[in-house]
């Protein structure tokens, strides 16, 4: 009954206050009505901090998952079926990976604050690993299920941390109404879209996604490796080290290959994604280097097209890299039972990897659910090349590469300077920012 | 009229010009006097009973979970609140007023300053992100290994008076084991339809029970068999367990990881475990480093050539684009000050477009149309020009102050908009009969009138610029960049994208790194500013 | 200068009674207009080049340079009913978050600017410096510092913590001071302090000076002040992506720059239709208080 009585008593003496003729009130009246304020509010409130304590224990137990909006419908199925066996809830926070998103998992995690599971492509896993963030996820027998390139992007430093989905890599995607031809090189690639370009009135001999001011490493990456300079040495496992393996004779011909592309007005760092894939649709390009991530507008337009391997510039097979989803698991979940549940026996399911696969559109990462889009050639063709690829590498050392292997790209294609020079200073940059 | 209390009057009344007006003021004040002071002080003590009421509460509930120091922080700011408003002194009067901003500035503004600051004393960043104790759970069970050719063993969870334990089939046979136990077989569990259906002298735990018994479930080791070599089983998801071995142990007595091979990682004193071959496991922890993350700056390598530069931009950058947008601003201001201006009214809200935009929007719409190859200024506008905007170092400078302009002078318009209506035109009107022209009524009047309101904020938006990160980074990424440089360093490049470039860009974030260099980057600005501002203090004797 | 009345446009003003020649006409108004259209040309200009894209069916941005060569209102439809994406429950929460914001920074700048501007002690001018150098400071770690404030603050508000719209309305006017103190201090200094004493003189306590007399005179710096906290608040995505983590508590910008945060995925048709929509209540806003802004409510008027 305090509450009352003080509002009472407060009416009362403000009742009397308005006889009064001073405008100043008597500091001891004063304290008087703070501390009848107080007691008021004390009095209100002194049952709230119970049931607030209480509410934080009870409940049913719920898994968080941070996802993309594509991803998002494909989970609502696999999350209803596992509700409907465990009676966890499933809650959805809706974010397109990025590295600020990472970023942001990192610094939660450890509060125990962070979603309990994450997608993110694998190249952050050296990230997220080094910084203790994700735990380790066993696949057991059901990892056989995977491609062998997908299964090995979810690994660092030999423990298996993801369930994959996904699995991206570039490939020449090629206007059919244009040209049918299947060039074996680059430079037949090349010879065949000037000759487009003279009969057709085509404008580009190929279109592919650059960025002028940071350059485009990865989209480049099969034309490198085709003169054999893979970014970091690997093991027999597959597993990257941080040596880095592009300087040498074959990153000085990749060099001089890309300052020829760049003389000849054929490579253009001007060109954004956004014209790349614009020229390529509108025709004035027969071919286009680009990631399964393009097909969505290029079908959208009933465009008659293939996917083709990139064919090589050097001697050697052009290998794109391969960038793989993955489900990872918070090592500071807050439900980690459950969310290591879900994800080594819910995800890992078929029909859920086939559900993946129809939401997001990217090609799959599981043998089933790649046996299962026998209806979609083109993207079976990505699934196709992807097995070729190799996994872009999850190392922190990755970091440091990016920036300087893409400026050093453009100032070579641009003709800033002798591309062996250009390219040499890359290497021990990159090498003295790794120690 | 002098009767009259409510507000639109009350500005008639004061709006009216000569002398007779300022006695119609307070008449009127006189007349609502008594009412207004007793509905004002129900309204005082109404608040402040909530106020007090949110204190009361986040001081019980802060007591309930045990978070001393917003209990700490949350007793002080109720204290003072109470003190303030209801000491009957003078002296609080202006705390009275400030009190309410102070408090949000404390908690939101204050808190990122300070932490930002110790964070410079640490090595936080990648490989340093939690506790140690965090970092050598981690790192032991990352490192766990599977037995080679183990199979999967199809488990469910039991509790034992609290004591957790696993059990699986084996041929038809059910097998029980705890962290000291290793399995065995229970000859009288109950099978049905292959799954185990009862142990005795264990309970069944459901599949709530097993994740909300997380801690215990993570923590359960069953060994498979008295020989070490078989491991122990480990379930991660409550159903499945794989056999184990476990390649690294803590080592309390010498404080090291230990690996089976032998190898030991000591604790290196930085929030690492490293082997004496200069192996580093991570993930580490975070601890003080003192100094060192600004010893690294003062490293001859950041500090020579680029770091120089980089800081003349950077000024040249951050005075060019406050002294840009304000002329343009207020020169768009005072033409739109003109009365009779037809459509004007139009023409302010076109102004003002810009700014109701995402501005990182507006940023890449730039860098699109400044393309050098595609983009529409030189393909539409200067016919299939190829001028490289953003790929020339000084054309990318010019390129970057003229995009920052198009964002920042809708808000120094509005600004000088609002401020040019509080010069009386009195002065304007008696400076004409003096005969000044309008050059010189510009001069004398209207911009130290204008700096008083606009002086400041003409400082806060250089302090802005002086570190607007994202217009850097949308537009150019710092570039050109200067391919000799080590640091990758660009021609656009200012101090905030440059700390971004050396903390991030080296394949880990280094937020000690970047702290640190944030606060001297904050030491530079705040003592440039506090010096202009102190210069400006003349402004203020206007009044 | 009301000398012409006429409602041509542009330089050409026929029928005018001014005894000026057409020269003279034109460099008293013409030149204005000219000057006008050239910087709304300068401001329009990326902004129709995003209105193009937001009514192209292809959904990238930079991609054609043929203006509205197709036009498609494919992209408002999307966004206006996709369920995954509730975009009117993104603009509600918006509006609540920046009208909150803005009448909160409104209320605390104008009252510590009025103590600035009427009281005088200790630290008054180092207090002001103070607030404005503080919010210098490189907002660099930010996004963790505010993350783990508001998720200690979460255990004992619940109501003001993590994923709560109230816990960023409280975020962002952790920013009320600062620079608008100082907006607002400049327009409060140019009041005249005599009509404070007259008020004194005749008993008026500082609050009902505040409230009263001085804060219906600085109208205009006050609508000014709320519309800068109002469109900040409106357009942040870092504060607010940290706070928010529901799709249903998400604000436009937050939900919209999910559209084109993931590298080679942005969809810019239907982020472009969204940000022109989210501008149109900002620009709204405007017209609807550029009266206020602009009225000369207290012009030469206060000068006693």
């Amino acid at each position: 009954m305090r509450p009352v009585s003080a509002l009472a008593w407060i009416g009362h003496f403000m009742s009397t206050r308005t006889t009064e003729e001073d405008n100043l009130m008597t500091p001891s009246r004063r304290l008087v009505a703070a501390v009848a304020g107080c007691a008021l509010l004390l009095a209100g409130c002194s049952s709230a901090p119970t049931t607030g304590v209480a509410a934080l224990g009870v409940g049913p137990g719920e898994v968080t998952i941070q996802a993309g909006d594509d991803e998002i419908p494909a989970l609502r199925q696999i999350a209803e079926k596992y509700t409907a066996d465990t009676g966890v809830d499933v809650r959805f926070i809706e974010r397109e990976i990025n590295a600020q998103a990472i970023s942001n998992f990192i610094s939660q995690s450890p509060t125990g604050q962070a979603p309990d599971i994450i997608v993110s492509p694998h190249d952050n896993l050296g990230q997220l690993a080094a910084n203790g963030v994700v735990a380790p996820v066993e696949l057991g027998d059901r990892g056989e299920e995977f491609t062998q390139n997908a299964r090995d992007a979810v690994v660092y430093n030999g423990v298996s941390y993801g369930v994959p989905y996904a699995v991206e890599s570039v490939a020449l995607v090629r206007n059919n109404d244009l040209t049918t031809d299947d060039p074996e090189t680059f430079d037949a690639l090349r010879a065949e879209g000037h000759r487009l370009m003279n009969e057709r009135g085509v404008d580009y001999p190929f279109t592919v996604s650059q960025s002028p001011d940071a350059g485009d490493p990865y989209h480049l990456y099969p034309l490198q490796t085709s003169f054999g300079a893979e970014v970091f040495e690997r093991d027999e496992d597959g597993e990257y080290s941080s040596d880095l393996a592009m300087g040498g004779q074959s990153g000085h011909a990749f060099a001089r290959y890309l300052a020829e592309l760049g003389r000849s007005g054929d490579l253009r760092t001007s060109m954004t994604p956004d014209i790349a894939k614009e020229s390529f649709m509108s025709g004035e390009s027969a071919f286009h280097i680009a990631g399964p991530w393009d097909l969505v507008d290029i079908e959208a337009a009933d465009m008659n097209v293939s996917v083709l391997p990139v064919p090589p510039a050097g001697g050697e097979e052009a290998r794109p890299f391969a960038g793989v989803q993955a489900f990872f698991v918070n090592a500071n979940a807050s439900n980690p039972v459950a969310a290591q549940d879900f994800a080594a026996n819910y995800l890992t399911r078929p029909e859920s990897q086939t559900a993946m696969y129809e939401s997001t559109d990217r090609p799959p990462a599981s043998e089933v659910a790649i046996e299962n889009m026998k209806d979609d050639p083109l993207r079976s063709a990505y699934a196709e090349i992807a097995t070729t690829a190799l996994p872009m590498p999850a190392i922190p050392a990755m970091g440091a590469v990016w920036a300087f292997w893409g400026t050093t790209e453009n100032g070579i294609v641009n003709g800033n300077g002798d591309p062996v020079e250009l390219w040499d200073r890359m290497v021990a940059n990159i090498e003295g920012q790794i120690q | 009229m002098s009767t009259s209390t409510d507000r639109p009057d009350t500005s008639a009344a004061i709006n009216g010009s000569g002398h007779g007006d300022s006695l119609s003021a307070p008449l009127h004040i006189r007349h609502s006097h008594s009412r207004g002071f007793s509905a004002g002080f129900v309204v005082k003590l109404v608040l402040m009973a909530l106020v007090n009421a949110f204190g009361l509460f986040g001081i019980l509930s802060a007591w309930a979970a045990g978070s001393w120091g917003i209990l700490a922080f949350l007793l002080i700011a109720l204290i003072v609140a109470d003190l303030v408003y209801f000491l009957p002194t003078r002296r609080v009067l202006p705390a009275k007023y400030l009190y309410p901003g102070l408090i949000f500035l404390l908690v939101f503004q204050i808190f990122v300053v300070l932490y930002t600051a110790a964070t410079a004393f640490t090595n936080y960043g990648d490989g340093h992100n939690s506790t140690k104790e965090a970092a050598i759970n981690q790192l032991t069970r990352t490192y766990e290994q599977r037995v080679e050719g183990g199979r999967e063993y199809s488990v469910r969870v039991l509790s034992n008076n609290g004591e957790l334990a696993l059990a699986t089939t084996q041929d038809e046979q059910v097998l029980v084991g705890t962290q000291d136990q290793p399995l065995s077989a229970a000859g009288d569990a109950q099978v049905t339809d292959g799954v185990i259906a009862e142990v005795p002298g264990y309970d069944l735990l459901d599949y709530g029970q097993v994740t909300a018994a997380y801690e215990e479930v993570m923590d359960l080791r069953v060994p498979v068999s008295e020989d070490a070599a078989d491991g122990v089983l480990r379930t991660d998801d409550g159903r499945t367990a794989y056999a184990y071995t476990p390649s690294l142990v803590y080592d309390e007595q010498t404080d090291a990881m230990v690996a089976n091979d032998g190898t030991v990682y000591p604790n290196n004193g930085e929030g690492s475990f490293v082997s004496p071959a200069g192996e580093e496991l991570r993930p580490g922890w975070r601890v003080f480093v003192g100094l060192q993350n600004f010893a690294a700056i003062f490293n001859p390598e950041i500090l020579g050539g680029p770091f120089v530069s980089v800081t003349l931009w950077t000024f040249v950058f951050a005075i060019l684009s406050v002294a840009l947008t304000f002329f343009l601003g207020l020169l768009l201001a005072i033409l739109f000050n003109d009365k009779n201006l037809k459509f004007r009214t139009v023409y302010r809200a076109i102004i003002f477009l810009p700014y109701a935009f995402p501005a990182f929007l507006s940023i890449l719409i730039w860098a699109g149309l400044l393309n050098a190859d595609f983009g529409y200024i030189n393909q539409v506008l200067l016919g299939g020009a190829n001028i490289p905007w953003l790929d020339n170092p000084w054309l990318a400078r010019a390129s970057l102050l003229m995009v920052n302009l198009w964002l920042g002078f809708p808000y120094m318009f509005l600004v000088t908009t609002g401020a040019l209506q509080s010069i009386p035109s009195e002065l304007y009107e008696s400076a004409e009969m003096d005969g000044a022209g309008a050059a010189q009524r510009f001069r004398s009047i209207t911009l130290p009138m204008l700096m008083v309101a606009v002086g400041p904020l003409l400082i806060a938006s250089f302090a802005m610029n002086f570190n607007n990160f994202n217009v850097i980074y949308l537009l150019t990424g710092g570039g050109p960049q200067n391919l000799e440089s080590t640091t990758g360093v660009g021609a656009t490049d200012i101090l905030i994208s440059f700390v971004y470039k050396i903390a991030f860009a080296g394949g880990t974030n280094d937020y000690g790194v970047a702290s640190a260099l944030s606060i001297l980057i904050f030491i530079m600005v705040a003592l440039v500013s506090a010096l202009t501002f102190r210069r400006s203090k003349a402004f203020e004797e206007i009044n | 200068m009301s000398t012409s009345t006429t409602s041509t446009v542009k330089n050409d003003r026929p029928g005018s009674r001014s005894r000026l020649s057409a020269g003279q006409r034109f460099a008293r108004r013409g030149w204005k207009h000219i000057a006008a259209v050239v910087a709304c040309v300068f401001a329009l200009f990326p902004l129709i080049y995003a209105f193009s894209a937001s009514l192209s069916p292809t959904g990238s941005l930079l991609g054609s340079n043929d203006l509205f060569a197709e036009v498609t209102g494919a992209n408002y439809q999307n966004l206006l009913t996709d369920p995954q994406n509730p975009f009117m429950t993104w603009f509600g929460n918006s509006m609540f978050i920046s009208i909150t914001t803005a009448v909160g920074a409104v209320l605390m700048g104008a009252a510590a600017a009025y103590a600035f501007s009427r009281f005088r002690f200790k630290f008054r001018g180092g207090g002001l410096m103070s607030l404005l150098i503080i919010q210098m400071f490189p907002q660099l770690l930010a996004f963790v510092a505010i993350f783990l404030l508001l998720f200690s603050i979460s255990e004992v508000y619940p109501f003001l913590g993590l994923n709560s719209r109230l816990g960023l309305v409280a975020v962002y006017l952790g920013g009320a001071l600062g620079a608008n103190t100082f907006l607002m201090y400049g327009f409060f200094n140019t009041i005249p302090r005599d009509l404070d004493e007259a008020a004194t003189l005749d008993g008026a306590s500082h609050s009902q000076i505040y409230w009263t007399i001085i804060l219906p005179l600085v109208t205009p710096i006050l609508v000014v002040v709320g519309m800068l906290s109002f469109i900040a608040s409106f357009s942040d995505f870092l504060l607010a992506q940290i706070v928010l983590q529901d799709p249903e508590k998400y604000t436009l910008a937050v939900g919209l720059y999910q559209f084109v945060s993931v590298q080679f995925g942005e969809n810019w048709g239907v982020f472009t239709a969204g940000a022109i929509l989210s501008a149109i209540p900002v620009v709204l806003l405007f017209l609807l208080l550029q009266r206020y802004i602009v009225s000369g409510l207290t012009g030469g008027a206060v000068k006693g």
